[in-house]
């Protein structure tokens, strides 16, 4: 009976509803990697870059963003990881 | 066989440059950072189109034990061998602790491009001067004694609390009584 539930409410999380690339629609959201703020949006609170099956980035984006974090991380402006 | 040699004028590249000095750099200091900038772009041929101060911020990390760091970023055209000049110019400046070029156009065409010249002043560095406690985590935690306010340290000395009399203290309960 437990499991049968669990089995269902697992079903109902799984079947969230999958949000677009947030670069592809909208034109005027740009990556640059000297917008730390708007960069931290796709990093973990450790520093590490969210993977696109979360985050919902499409493939190309995802690769624009891993190179903007990674120019950030290099000078400075974002933490390479973070203990806080 | 001839081999005809068409002598073309070297690929103009943008490129962007961020560098980074120490917090506590004196304005003369980057006064002559800025104008070496400009004289090797002029030297190797390039030319200045944007120069910004992002002014001191807080690293993300430490870098050459600093904590904090003047950016100042600035965008140019010019061919390949100019990145590689001034990069090795800003590695021999003691005051610059990290730089980073990154290349935003593969080609431009600098008849096409406008360039406003108060845009590619280096600005007069006037920064207030840098106080870092690095001592502010331990303070807060209280593991160290917390920092004396500088008026009232200057103020009191221990001798003058030890010979307080009652006379000295105002009557805080009448005196509210009182004013209220």
């Amino acid at each position: 009976m437990d499991r049968d539930m669990d089995r269902d409410n697992a079903g109902a999380f799984r079947r969230a509803r999958r949000r677009g690339c947030p670069f592809c629609g909208d034109e005027v959201v740009t990556i640059d990697y000297k917008d730390p703020q708007a960069l931290r949006y796709f990093v973990t609170e450790r520093g590490k870059i969210v993977p696109r099956r979360i985050s919902g980035v499409c493939a190309k984006h995802q690769r624009e963003l891993t190179n903007a974090i990674k120019r950030a991380r290099n000078i400075a402006l974002m933490p390479f990881t973070s203990n806080e | 066989m001839a081999v005809f040699q068409i002598a073309l004028p070297p690929r103009q590249r943008e490129y962007e440059t961020i560098y980074l000095m120490r917090p506590d750099v004196t304005k003369e200091s980057a006064g002559k950072i800025a104008n070496r900038i400009d004289d090797v772009v002029k030297r190797e041929g390039g030319k200045l189109t944007l120069v910004e101060t992002w002014g001191r911020r807080q690293l993300s990390y430490t870098v050459r034990r600093c904590k904090r760091a003047v950016y100042v970023y600035f965008k140019y055209v010019g061919g390949s061998g100019l990145v590689a000049e001034l990069e090795r110019n800003l590695r021999m400046l003691d005051d610059i602790i990290k730089f980073q070029t990154v290349m935003i156009n593969p080609e431009i065409d600098l008849t096409e491009y406008k360039v406003d010249p108060n845009a590619v002043q280096f600005e007069e560095l006037d920064l207030p001067e840098d106080v870092e406690d690095d001592k502010a985590l331990e303070r807060a935690l209280g593991f160290i004694e917390p920092q004396k306010h500088a008026r009232n340290a200057d103020a009191y000395t221990d001798d003058d609390i030890e010979n307080i009399s009652d006379d000295d203290i105002p009557d805080l309960n009448n005196a509210k009584d009182g004013e209220s």
